[in-house]
């Protein structure tokens, strides 16, 4: 199985993970198309190709995917859109199911996560996953305190209404990574490194106060939690 | 020698109005006390209140809001479902009954009844009937988002210390077994309407004087430094139940408002009376103010009270209260007046 991966520097943790695991699956290859921040929005459709719009993106897809330039979607049988700015919405308990639903809606219809998945499906009809950012670890101030919203997998619900009405699929980050139903255990955290595209910046370490990106582990982790809800079995020991 | 010969100019109708342009009466309130930029301002009552609050924030003041939309929900959205209108989900707060509901409500003096109204599948809450497009999915949803808003209300009664309340009907609907009132007669938007336990009450001055008195009275227990500026909307009924002529019913309900608000203002030393009532309404400016229907204010309208507002506060009280930063006017432009949120609007539809 052929599966493609659009990401921005969370990306980072899935292919430290996919190196982990690679072996196991010998079935499947990852390609991933990277870049940091939100250089990804420099990407078009054109006919069945997502093609970039500048040189410097041109070049981090290249470094990232192992030389192409261009994401070529009929390579593919899947694809996967992984952070790029999505991010899940802190919702109140007391809030109707409806307002949940819109808040998920507006979050999706913001995020570059959505612009490119909206572009990959008018171009394949292969099915396309979304993916939010993994949920910021939880800060050592905040060990012990109830999460006071909706949590994690409350939150999943209307969200993958809202994906789902757009004809596509969630693929959320595992329950088991979280430490309170909502941030991210801080041990998936710890170690994190930038993403690498052949800068000087790349691999390495993130500020030791960045509670955003994780670590390989993480990758490891929701690369399995991914593979077991497409069915794909691991190589027999 | 007489009394009359010390008036100021503003004290006569010849040279405070009769000689002057519509924009050029100026004078006509005089704050008793200062709102600065740090203040939080809570806004509640009736359609002419939104735009108050709107104002506030746009000048860079601290109008509250006490039940915020979540963060992700877009502006379109948030005004959908109604967040940012009233400092909290409150919705439409007609009359000085209704507040007093609320406050009841809030500081536990009175329980929260528990009816809720079925249409179509969906539950609507009598006290708020349009606080979401389409109701809610189930009672224990509605009855969660209601008690929601009060506690909202409440953490506005209590932090606040300006209370921004704009009067607007004397009309009102009761529960006739249970003695609550609803902002809407049952039946219009949603419920349904049963003439055994639903009555209608037109009410009086020495009622709602004794009612917006009592309520003013109990808030202050709870937030000794809380002031009220009590405005009086402009905006005529969309229908009257009283048996009058619109027109009149409409002269009668505004003009027992406008004198109990005054009333009030003037026996209470921390309660004043902000005349945008005057200013859309009187004859001097001509109904300019109102748009074709002769019932919306114009987004001018809007403009020249507030603009008011805020000079009058500036002239007394300086810098801070006048420049509160320039006018986000490309923002209140965008918020046409057809965006209030008007539930007593929807009585049009049954005009035959």
């Amino acid at each position: 199985m052929k599966i493609c991966i659009l990401g921005n520097s969370h990306a980072a943790s899935l292919k430290q993970g996919w190196d982990r695991l690679a072996a196991q699956y010998p079935g499947v290859r990852l390609t991933f198309f990277a870049s940091r921040a939100l250089g990804m929005g420099g990407l078009q459709l054109r006919g069945r190709s997502l093609v970039p719009s500048e040189p410097a993106l041109a070049k981090d897809l290249a470094f990232t995917s192992g030389g192409h330039e261009t994401v070529e979607l009929a390579g593919y049988d899947l694809f996967l859109g992984y952070g790029l700015d999505l991010k899940m919405p802190v919702l109140g308990k007391r809030l109707s199911a409806a307002v949940k639903f819109h808040a998920c809606q507006d979050a999706l219809n913001r995020s570059l996560n959505l612009r490119l998945c909206r572009m990959v499906r008018e171009g394949t009809r292969a099915p396309v996953f979304i993916a939010p950012n993994p949920q910021q670890a939880l800060r050592q101030e905040n060990e012990g305190k109830p999460w006071p919203y909706c949590g994690y997998e409350e939150v999943l619900r209307p969200m993958a209404a809202s994906v789902d009405a757009l004809g596509l699929k969630l693929a959320p980050q595992p329950l088991h990574t979280l430490a309170n139903g909502w941030n991210t255990k801080i041990m998936y955290s710890t170690g994190s490194t930038r993403l690498d595209i052949g800068d000087q910046y790349s691999n390495q370490p993130h500020p030791s106060d960045d509670l955003d990106h994780m670590n390989g582990e993480l990758g490891r982790l929701y690369l399995l939690e991914f593979f077991d809800t497409l069915a794909i079995p691991k190589k027999a020991c | 020698m007489h009394p009359y010969e010390n008036l100021e100019e503003n004290s006569f109708w010849a040279t405070a109005v009769a000689r002057r342009g519509m924009l050029d009466i100026t004078g006509l309130w005089d704050p008793k006390f200062k709102i600065g930029r740090q203040m939080k301002v809570a806004t509640f009552g009736s359609c002419f209140a939104q735009h108050i609050g709107r104002a506030l924030a746009s000048r860079g003041f601290n109008w509250m809001i006490t039940e915020p939309a979540p963060g992700a929900l877009g502006p379109e959205n948030a005004r959908k479902f109604n967040y940012g209108i009233f400092t909290a989900r409150t919705g439409n707060i007609y009359t000085a009954s209704l507040l007093q509901q609320w406050v009841s409500w809030a500081t536990g003096d009175a329980e929260v009844p528990s009816e809720v109204w079925v249409k179509d599948g969906r539950y609507y809450d009598p006290f708020r009937p349009n606080i979401e497009p389409n109701g809610f999915e189930s009672e224990e949803e509605l009855l969660l988002s209601r008690q929601a808003a009060i506690d909202a209300f409440r953490l506005a009664l209590t932090t606040s210390r300006v209370f921004v309340f704009t009067l607007g009907l004397t009309e009102s609907w009761y529960n006739q077994t249970h003695g609550y009132e609803y902002p809407m007669c049952p039946g219009t938007v949603a419920g349904e309407f049963d003439a055994s336990q639903h009555v209608f009450y037109n009410q009086d001055y020495p009622f709602i004087r004794k009612t917006l008195a009592e309520t003013i009275r109990r808030v202050r227990e709870l937030n000794p430094r809380i002031r009220f500026l009590l405005t009086v909307s402009p905006v005529p009924l969309t229908a009257t139940m009283s048996g009058q002529h619109v027109l009149v019913a409409t002269v009668e309900s505004k003009s027992i408002l406008r004198a109990v608000a005054g009333a009030l203002a003037r026996q209470m030393a921390f309660v004043d009376y902000f005349p945008s009532y005057e200013i859309i309404t009187a004859p001097p400016f001509g109904g300019s103010f109102f748009e074709a229907n002769q019932r919306s204010v114009t987004q001018a309208g809007v403009d020249h009270v507030m603009n008011s507002f805020f000079a009058a506060l500036g002239a007394k009280f300086g810098d801070e209260a006048a420049e509160a930063g320039e006018a986000d006017t490309a923002t209140a432009r965008r918020q046409a007046d057809d965006d209030v949120v008007c539930e007593e609007e929807l009585l049009n539809a049954f005009a035959k």
